[in-house]
């Protein structure tokens, strides 16, 4: 699927689709599902209206992130920045277990480097 | 601030594009130009207004005014009133809980202050900056389309249906009809279906 390039100030006529700016709605359904008893019934518009809410929560996180690196010089944001930020913003109740999570993954890419060896 | 999107735009091009994903507005349902041009001006008033350690809280929303609702576009979906009424309680409780640790202090120029959280506030207004600049170069489509491609719509509604005009001979379709609508009315359960064959084509290009 070809991404149309949202930031380029010359193409007036590039619209950013609805798929590359929201999160795929089946998933978000999915996800909350999983949360819900077994007998929930979750409306279209409740899964829209979460769509909205986290595709917005993740460009305020990002572009926090991003600011970081726009001041250290930096080209990539990585998973660090976007702990830092969430942390910076306010949300340090998710900032932990997330890093926790960072580090687990990072062991486990060290572990299947050492068993290539 | 414009420079320093720009100072980014020049970075890199994967950056560049991280960019253009994250200057996407998420405020679909503001499809009246007029409210459209408030909130523009009062996105672009607000900075030169205020200094520095700012608060906002997001308030109840009893204001039947659209100009309130674009104020609080940031944190709610403008098409879904009803449910966001519903639904605001847990963010205001969350939020309530975050602004504990920060300082809340009013911030708009508006006439009645919004408060929000101190360590947020410029995220917020950076968000909001970068939502303008999207509509106003990409021209963001506000309405969703029902589906995406019109032969799988049509393939869609060729398919044999049950009673309750759920699929027939597919598990996998009948675990994702949990929601209310597609159980009760069929022409909805049509546009449900296309919306997610589309997802699923989506999830097989990424």
């Amino acid at each position: 699927m070809e991404d149309s390039i949202g930031g380029s100030s010359s193409n007036d006529n590039n619209i950013i689709k609805e798929q590359d700016r929201l999160l795929p709605i089946a998933n978000v359904g999915r996800l909350m599902k999983q949360i819900l008893p077994q007998n929930a019934k979750i409306s279209k518009e409740a899964k829209e209206t979460m769509q909205e809410c986290v595709s917005e929560f993740i460009s305020f996180v990002t572009s926090e992130a991003s600011e970081k690196c726009r001041k250290e010089r930096r080209k990539t944001v990585n998973g660090d920045d976007i702990c830092w930020a969430l942390a910076t913003l306010g949300f340090d109740d998710y900032a932990e277990p997330m890093r926790r999570k960072s580090r687990t993954k990072i062991q486990e890419a060290s572990t299947n480097q050492n068993d290539l060896c | 601030m414009t420079s320093a999107h720009d100072l980014t735009d020049n970075e890199d091009d994967g950056q560049q594009q991280s960019e253009s994903q994250i200057q996407s507005p998420s405020a679909n349902g503001i499809s009246d130009p007029d409210i459209s041009t408030q909130n523009v001006n009062v996105q672009y008033a607000t900075p030169g207004q205020l200094g520095t350690g700012h608060a906002m809280v997001p308030p109840v929303y009893p204001y039947p005014d659209p100009y309130y609702r674009s104020i609080f576009a940031p944190y709610d979906t403008q098409p879904y009133p009803p449910q966001a009424y519903s639904g605001q309680p847990m963010v205001h409780l969350q939020l309530m809980g975050i602004q504990q640790a920060g300082v809340p202090l009013p911030t708009d120029a508006v006439e009645e202050p919004v408060f929000v959280n101190a360590k947020q506030y410029h995220g917020i207004l950076r968000r909001r900056q970068s939502r303008a600049k999207a509509e106003s170069e990409n021209k963001v489509i506000r309405n969703r389309k029902p589906y995406l491609h019109e032969s799988r719509h049509k393939h869609a509604l060729r398919r044999p249906r049950g009673c309750g005009g759920r699929f027939l001979n597919s598990k996998k379709d009948e675990n994702q009809h949990d929601d209310v609508t597609s159980a009760d009315k069929s022409q909805s359960n049509i546009n449900l279906n296309s919306n997610k064959n589309d997802q699923t084509s989506s999830d097989r290009t990424s």
